[in-house]
């Protein structure tokens, strides 16, 4: 993706705000306008009263001293106006922004998700989606209103003395284009390596602390320090060189504009002979001076572009992935039962990996009880997956007597309901995480399904109750809680075809027990898969037991 | 004053004591390199007063003003090159800062131990570390070059501008202290809006990653387009809660710029005045209208650093909050051990939280070469009697004597030189997997990890992995299971061969038999000669024990060789049998 291309689509995005933002730059420009304008009546007022101080001693001075206070006014108000507006507009957008990748991400696959970023993508996101967001203050307005005002400036001095216009336009575009191009050139390689270098500082530190007992006991803590300090070090010096770039490239627009300010009276001041109005020498000067202050940002500005488009590149790609399984045209089959047949099912989740599933034959009657057995990557928890059509397969399922392929995969969700090993808990109460499931359900249904997993109890212990606080991903239950919650989630939405995935994990013998006698009963009438790699369960819980061993079933 | 504000005071001095320890002198050659360019601002409007004045006046030809414009060159240059210098000096100056304090964090951290690193969230100490600290930078290299300035010019123009026109300068000194006033009131708006405003966005950034990272649960309950409402509802009580905030907020900058803008208006006003009067020559009339936006341009650049400095000042804060943890007192004995060690718990009492005993009154005595298995029910002390071995905690009654030695007494270093650890969930650094096994000796070499990897029963699976030993592991490598980390540890621990102590917590991880098997096949031998407490679950494990503890509520409530108190209708027993597991 070309700059261009990243720059087009960021403004396609943003076009909704269109309003919020143009009223914002135009109040931006007009305060840069005002101020230059102040210093250029300023000083063409200064030089007509001491002229006509010296010679006539008369001099209409309402109209010039009326436009510095209004120009001081304007100046004064608009900058208000302008950090309000500007804050708006970035806002808004932050909620659009937010809103739109959401739902461009909700249809796609795990799968797609997780696409070489590793376990991290939630993370990552959140930080380019920060950068995005202030992509518009910081980037977006500083270089409109650069444009704008410099080319207003620039032409209302054309007209008053043109050469002073092309010095000004000159330098103006030097300062204001080739220098921050310069700078990012010069800040390109050490800000790419501070990047890196803040990735692997960031690794070791969190090895230092989540490694610290094994670091202890194998006496390597003050070893990883100086691998620490190290990285450190590297860190700081990076940032050093490549915010340099961005010190001395502010100085030169401060050089540039000096420059502007004594080319301008130069200039000026050799075209008094020819007939320009000398109180206009000053006021072409303070105008040169004063047009600097709408590039100022710019430098800043540009070494922004980098980090936003990176970021920008990133959100692209993965909100540009058409979902893999897309619901078709034509409503779902309305399923005969509940029974589920696998015919040489085959699948892998990358080219390079074995495959998950490999020629898996399977049938489940209607009501049937099944608990597939086998270690630990045989390809037990696929069969969940491909059932809820996360992921595409070769070969053929049936689900109550239709290709599964025909359902949409929404209908398919509310009919099998899936209790994962992976499955999360949301920042909430214990009420908010079963409504997540069941928005309808009432207060009678919830306790009745945390009396089937044995959370009854525990829950009439606690002081809130079911309105308990389970914080941060459910960091406040026990693993074996925080499952049973899982699986009360998943019988909520009364689905006509359980899957259990290692329901008993992280739990004692006796309520592991106990927790599948009441799931036995409780769902004498429904279909449900079992996946468990404990033989004690899946015969607590069923007499039909399959084996499965890579990605098939062996016994 | 009050308590937050003090807070944040006590938060500068420290930051500038650690400043002025890292980089005094880099940060004073900013400050005085920054003002030096700043000040030479006033020479500089001299020469072009004096250049265009008789231009203005008497219709004078440019010649005329050559010899006065000429120099402005020079200068212009020495100007560039001592703001490049100064910008420079400050941030490597900041650059010095970082690293110093983040060095200095990292050791506080690694000194507090494992006990309490545990507790805390390591995502957010990291986060501290890296952009906590980056958050410094803003202080050193933005507001403490800046204050050079500062000092310097505003007392420089009025110092040249008051003996020439004294009405400008009263102007310039009559609108300046109202500045600082404001800058009070805009410190104290933005000090309210980081506080508030940025708890929230931080609480709708952490909405938005939540439902990232759930974001296949959501879909498994079709619940996306809820969240997604909720998502949007949550952006927009955010944009009108701080935008209420800002309408008062930003007033402050209104306040600062209708100053500063009025200033400079006045300025211009009365000079025209005097001049049609005839009372001021325009060369300093000039002068002192180039000079004015050089007054009050300092004061509008602290304007802008202040929220800088306040950011700074807020990460100085996390920074001194993780800094508040003591470490645990360590000892420095360093008795010579031997490898046949004897550990004694005299009751020992320990608590994490206050009238919450973890460990009460526990007395156990291991003989050289005797194999313990700790055995209960979680929540029983097992893992917190670890910790009080491992020497990461110290008992808050009684004592632990390792060969007659106090090992609260003991040099942490020289203590854990004597003790192979597995723990219960070993952690897989940044590395190579033959770097993460030869953790304790780097020198270690391919021969000796192999030999070691082989008898915790892992060179097969090691192996197997696309790259062999050079297979990366941790945050950005291969992910083992639970069964293969433990194994990797195991080997860690036979390349510790001169250990007389085994501390080892086998955790719940799921494993199938023929790795169960292996693993503890691999305790065996790994066990073999040393003095062994295991904290297990596993029923083959505890038969490699010659001695069965059962820990309940923090104190032993059975122990025995195993077989008799298998067979008996203790505690341990009916354990077993509540596992179908009868003897």
């Amino acid at each position: 993706m070309s700059d261009w291309t990243v720059l087009r689509r960021l403004l396609a995005l943003a076009w909704p705000w269109r309003g919020w933002m143009s009223l914002s730059v135009l109040v931006a420009c007009a305060t840069v306008l005002a101020s230059v304008a102040l210093m250029g009546v300023a000083g063409w007022f200064i030089a007509a009263m001491g002229i006509a101080g010296v010679t006539t001693g008369m001099m209409n001075y309402f109209l010039p001293s009326a436009g510095i206070r209004f120009f001081a006014i304007v100046r004064t108000g608009g900058r208000y106006a302008d950090r309000l507006l500007s804050h708006e507009a970035t806002f808004r957008l932050l909620a659009g922004l937010r809103l739109w990748l959401f739902r461009k991400l909700v249809p796609l696959s795990p799968g797609q998700l997780q696409s070489r970023r590793g376990g991290d993508l939630a993370g990552s996101l959140q930080a380019d989606v920060d950068t995005l967001q202030h992509a518009y203050l910081r980037l977006a307005s500083p270089v409109a209103v650069a444009l704008v005002c410099g080319v207003a400036v620039v032409a209302t001095v054309a007209v008053l003395h043109p050469p002073t216009a092309v010095l000004l336009a000159v330098l103006l575009v030097v300062a204001g284009l080739a220098v921050p191009a310069l700078a990012r050139r010069a800040a390109a390689a050490p800000g790419a390596d501070a990047v890196a270098s803040r990735a692997d500082l960031r690794v070791a530190a969190v090895d230092l602390l989540q490694g610290l007992a094994d670091l202890r006991a194998a006496g390597a803590v003050e070893r990883h320090l100086v691998v620490l300090d190290g990285l450190g070090d590297r860190l700081a010096g990076n940032q050093c060189r490549a915010a340099t770039a961005g010190v001395v490239a502010e100085a030169a627009v401060g050089l540039s504009a000096g420059l502007a300010l004594w080319g301008a009276a130069l200039l000026a001041a050799a075209s008094v002979a020819a007939g320009l109005a000398p109180a206009l020498v000053p006021a072409l000067a303070l105008v040169a001076l004063a047009a600097f202050e709408a590039i100022a940002p710019l430098p800043a500005a540009m070494e922004r572009w980098g980090e936003v488009s990176a970021a920008a590149r990133r959100i692209f790609e993965l909100a540009d992935q058409s979902p893999t399984i897309v619901a078709g045209p034509a409503p779902s089959p309305v399923p005969h039962d509940a029974s589920v047949v696998f015919s040489s099912v085959r699948l892998r989740y990358a080219p390079d990996l074995p495959p998950a599933l490999d020629g898996l034959d399977l049938e489940i009657a209607d009501g049937d009880h099944l608990a597939i057995l086998g270690p630990s990557g045989a390809g037990k928890s696929s069969i969940a997956r491909l059932l809820l059509r996360f992921w595409e397969y070769e070969g053929e399922i049936r689900l109550g007597g239709h290709d599964l392929r025909r359902y949409r995969p929404d209908d398919l969700r509310r009919m099998v309901g899936v209790a994962t090993q992976d499955a999360q808990l949301f920042n909430g109460t214990i009420r908010d995480n079963l409504l997540m499931a069941a928005p309808d359900a009432d207060a009678a249904a919830m306790d009745r399904v945390l009396e089937i997993v044995q959370l009854a109890g525990f829950v009439l212990d606690l002081t809130d109750g079911i309105d308990t606080w389970i914080g941060e991903a459910g960091a406040r239950l026990s693993a074996g809680q925080a499952r049973r919650l899982v699986i009360a989630r998943a019988l909520l939405r009364n689905p006509r075809l359980l899957i259990l995935d290692e329901p008993t994990e992280n739990l004692d013998a006796a309520t592991a027990g106990r927790l599948l006698a009441s799931l036995r009963e409780e769902t004498a009438n429904r279909t449900v898969i079992l996946i468990t790699h404990d033989p004690r369960a899946a015969s607590q819980f069923t007499d039909r037991i399959v084996q499965m061993q890579a990605g098939r079933i062996v016994r | 004053m009050d308590a937050p504000r003090r807070r944040r005071a006590g938060a500068e001095r420290w930051l500038r004591s650690e400043i002025a320890a890292a980089a005094k002198s880099g940060v004073r050659r900013a400050s005085v390199l920054g003002a030096l360019a700043a000040a030479l601002a006033v020479p500089q409007a001299w020469l072009l007063a004096n250049a265009i004045a008789p231009v203005v006046m008497q219709k004078a030809s440019v010649s005329s003003a050559l010899p006065w414009l000429l120099p402005v060159l020079p200068l212009l240059g020495v100007r560039f090159v001592l703001a490049a210098a100064s910008g420079r000096s400050a941030l490597a100056a900041a650059a010095k800062v970082k690293s110093r304090i983040r060095s200095m964090l990292l050791r506080h951290l690694a000194s507090l131990g494992p006990a309490a690193t545990a507790g805390r969230s390591t995502g957010e100490a990291a986060t501290v570390v890296l952009e906590g600290v980056d958050a410094l930078d803003a202080y050193v290299s933005r507001y403490l070059a800046h204050l050079g300035v500062l000092a310097v010019l505003p007392l420089l123009v009025l110092a040249v501008v008051l003996p020439r026109d004294w009405i400008s300068g009263l102007v310039l000194l009559a609108t300046a202290p109202v500045i600082p006033l404001f800058m009070v009131l805009l410190g104290l708006g933005a000090e309210r809006l980081n506080r508030q405003q940025w708890l929230r966005l931080m609480r709708l950034s952490g909405r938005l990653l939540d439902g990232l990272q759930r974001l296949t649960t959501l879909r498994l309950l079709n619940a996306g387009d809820r969240e997604a409402e909720r998502l949007a509802e949550a952006a927009e009580d955010y944009r009108r809660s701080t935008m209420a905030v800002l309408r008062v907020a930003f007033l402050t900058t209104l306040a600062l710029e209708f100053f500063a803008v009025v200033g400079i208006a006045l300025v211009a006003v009365l000079i025209g005045f005097r001049l049609l009067d005839g009372e001021l020559d325009f060369e300093t009339a000039f002068f002192v209208l180039l000079l004015a936006p050089e007054f009050y341009a300092p004061l509008r650049q602290l304007g802008l650093d202040y929220h800088a400095r306040m950011e700074s000042l807020a990460a100085v804060e996390r920074i001194l909050d993780l800094r508040a943890t003591t470490p645990l007192p360590a000892g420095t004995r360093r008795p010579p051990l031997g490898t046949a060690i004897t550990i004694e718990c005299d009751a020992v009492g320990f608590a994490w939280e206050p009238d919450r005993p973890a460990v009460r009154e526990l007395s156990l005595r291991i003989a050289p070469g005797e194999i313990v298995a700790l055995v209960g029910p979680s929540g029983s002390g097992k893992s917190t009697l670890l910790s009080l071995l491992l020497g990461f905690v110290h008992p808050q009654s009684g004592r632990i004597l390792v060969n007659g030695h106090d090992l609260a007494g003991l040099d942490p270093a020289h203590w854990l030189g004597h003790v192979a650890v597995v723990p219960q969930r070993p952690h897989m650094f940044a590395g190579s997997v033959l770097d993460n096994i030869r953790l304790g000796n780097p020198d270690a070499g391919l021969d000796q990890v192999r030999a070691a990897a082989r008898r915790a029963a892992a060179d097969a699976f090691i192996m197997a992995l696309p790259q062999g030993y050079d297979t990366p592991l941790g945050e950005h490598g291969e992910t083992l299971s639970g069964g293969q980390v433990q194994r990797v540890a195991l080997a860690r621990a036979f390349l510790k061969e001169q250990a007389g102590v085994l501390l080892l917590d086998e955790g719940t991880a799921g494993l199938d038999r023929d790795t169960e098997a292996a693993v503890v096949d691999a305790i065996r031998r790994l066990a073999i000669g040393r003095t062994t407490l295991i904290v297990t679950h596993r029923l083959a494990t505890v038969h490699l024990a010659d001695r069965v503890v059962f820990l309940d509520e923090g104190g032993i409530v059975e122990q025995g060789p195993r077989a008799e108190i298998a067979s008996g209708d203790g505690r341990f027993a009916s354990l077993l049998r509540e596992a179908g597991l009868s003897p």
